[in-house]
């Protein structure tokens, strides 16, 4: 497994070939490109904003709640986008992928890379709201690449996972569609980990929630605003703990089917 | 001679019956419905060669003998599922050879791609990117997005670039067979100058002059099972026997 990771680095320069293309199809070739990319999370936050502040009165979350709702959704829109793109990975492109012959995990990588640019690229619109709402970090915020390399670490072992048995079982695809759209309200988006501890919810399954290691991501992304509201380090190292699990899942499911899914495709 | 390509009991299998792919439910029920994919087939079974380096190797067989997954395994595109390759060195693959090109991007966008798909660094394909471009003949729709090109179009680009590739070990499967005359013989002669050049070849053809041109050994794939191994005069009259006899039939 170490070889096929050492092989991986090696590659890096396609890698980057591949995401530099991928944001170049994205932004280059239209003008709109960029804003495109910001506008799902920022319309989606709007309603959402709307709903919970407007329509029910908001028993969750904090103030300013838009700033709020975008420290989550910038992130759930980069896992959700990986999620549906790995599903594709190797069949969307099942032409290059047939034709060379490159440590196959580099078609997974590329995909969560151009996705993490793309999620790179949106935060401005978090610098836009914390200058309106004149809102200062707190020291947390020295912590979020840390939330980054975690999501990123998660994010590859989903999509090692997925992009293989996506391409062997026909019917996982309309699975995966459910299984995100669950996933968005048991993560931390529209509310906080802070109010699922403070919910009616037995204690067992609170410490079953934190399993979604999307729980301590996004908790420490807010920290970065909302010192008061973060729950603590030990959530953060359990998604760090169940993130490096992925991964090692990833690693292992995608080496093992390989070779079956080379000639499906 | 230097062994550069070693294939040691390589053996793989497909299913004749899985038209379609499987559904999760056919997984989970399986023994109880018994749905076991019946009916798998070795595309190759058994075969162990050694190719050492500077070879010219000519593959014959009829169709569905196994050739062209044989060329796969070696290239790396497919894994085999008994035994194992190895192969010395990088190998420059002119399978479908059209393959790594996509179709909204332009002629140029698509040279620079594949080039360093194949492991070309940049500096190195901005060097070369005007030989390819000659040698295919394609100059005027360079900006042209590479669907719009015609079949013979695509193979020039295809054929251009891979043959721009360094690797010491060139595969072809018979993507000689298309292209006009001229551009056929520009293939030849630039196929004939990497042989001089001391690069290994593995060649897929049906047309006996193209393998009496380039090669000197040949192999017989017959069902998936190499059958012959030597001289490429001595495994072509074998080939040549098996098809008399099959068509006496």
């Amino acid at each position: 497994m170490l070889t096929r990771a050492r092989s991986v680095v090696e590659r890096r320069a396609i890698l980057r070939l591949l995401i530099g293309r991928d944001l170049k199809v994205k932004y280059a070739d239209s003008t709109l490109g960029y804003f495109w990319s910001i506008l799902d999370p920022l319309l989606m936050s709007l309603v959402y904003w709307f709903v919970f502040t407007v329509i029910f009165s908001r028993g969750v979350g904090r103030e300013p709640y838009i700033l709020f709702l975008l420290l989550g959704m910038l992130p759930w829109n980069w896992s959700q986008g990986v999620i549906h793109a790995s599903a594709r990975a190797l069949t969307s492109d099942a032409k290059l992928v047939r034709s060379t012959n490159l440590s196959r995990e580099v078609w997974v990588l590329r995909v969560i890379g151009s996705q993490a640019m793309e999620f790179l690229l949106s935060l401005p619109v978090v610098l836009l709201f914390v200058l309106v709402y004149a809102k200062t970090p707190s020291w947390y915020i020295v912590a979020f690449p840390l939330a980054v390399l975690i999501q990123a670490t998660f994010l590859v072992g989903v999509g090692l996972t997925l992009a293989p048995v996506t391409v062997l079982f026909s019917d996982v695809q309309r699975l995966v569609r459910i299984v995100t759209r669950i996933l968005f309200y048991l993560s931390p988006v529209i509310y906080g980990v802070q109010d699922v501890y403070k919910s009616a919810m037995p204690e067992a399954l609170k410490k079953v929630y934190v399993l979604n290691p999307l729980s301590g991501i996004f908790d420490l992304y807010r920290a970065a605003f909302f010192p008061d509201f973060f729950v603590g380090w030990s959530e953060v190292i359990v998604a760090a703990v169940v993130s490096c699990a992925f991964l090692a899942l990833g690693m292992t499911v995608f080496a093992r089917l390989e070779g079956r899914v080379l000639k499906e495709i | 001679m230097r062994p550069v390509i070693e294939a040691d009991g390589v053996g793989i299998e497909f299913h004749l019956n899985r038209k379609r792919r499987m559904q999760l439910r056919e997984v989970l029920y399986r023994r109880r419905v018994g749905a076991i994919p019946q009916g798998n087939f070795w595309a190759l079974r058994n075969v162990s060669f050694t190719v050492g380096e500077g070879e010219a190797v000519g593959l014959v067989g009829a169709n569905g003998g196994g050739k062209s997954t044989l060329l796969k395994i070696i290239a790396g595109v497919l894994l085999p599922d008994e035994g194992s390759v190895a192969v010395h060195g990088g190998v420059a693959p002119l399978i479908e050879v059209t393959g790594g090109f996509v179709g909204d991007l332009t002629a140029r966008d698509n040279i620079t791609l594949t080039a360093g798909l194949h492991g070309l660094s940049k500096e190195t394909i901005e060097e070369r990117f005007d030989e390819i471009v000659e040698f295919s003949e394609v100059g005027e729709f360079l900006d042209m997005p590479f669907r719009h090109f015609s079949s013979g179009m695509k193979v020039r680009l295809g054929f251009s670039v891979v043959t721009s590739l360094d690797e010491p070990i060139v595969l072809v499967d018979e993507v000689l067979a298309v292209g006009d005359r001229a551009f056929r013989e520009k293939c030849y002669l630039r196929m004939e100058a990497m042989l001089s050049g001391g690069r290994t070849l593995f060649l897929v053809s049906h047309s006996e002059g193209d393998l009496r041109r380039f090669c000197t050994r040949g192999l017989y794939l017959r069902k998936g099972e190499l059958v012959a191994d030597g001289p490429l005069e001595d495994t072509l009259a074998m080939y040549n026997e098996d098809l008399d006899n099959r068509g006496k039939r």
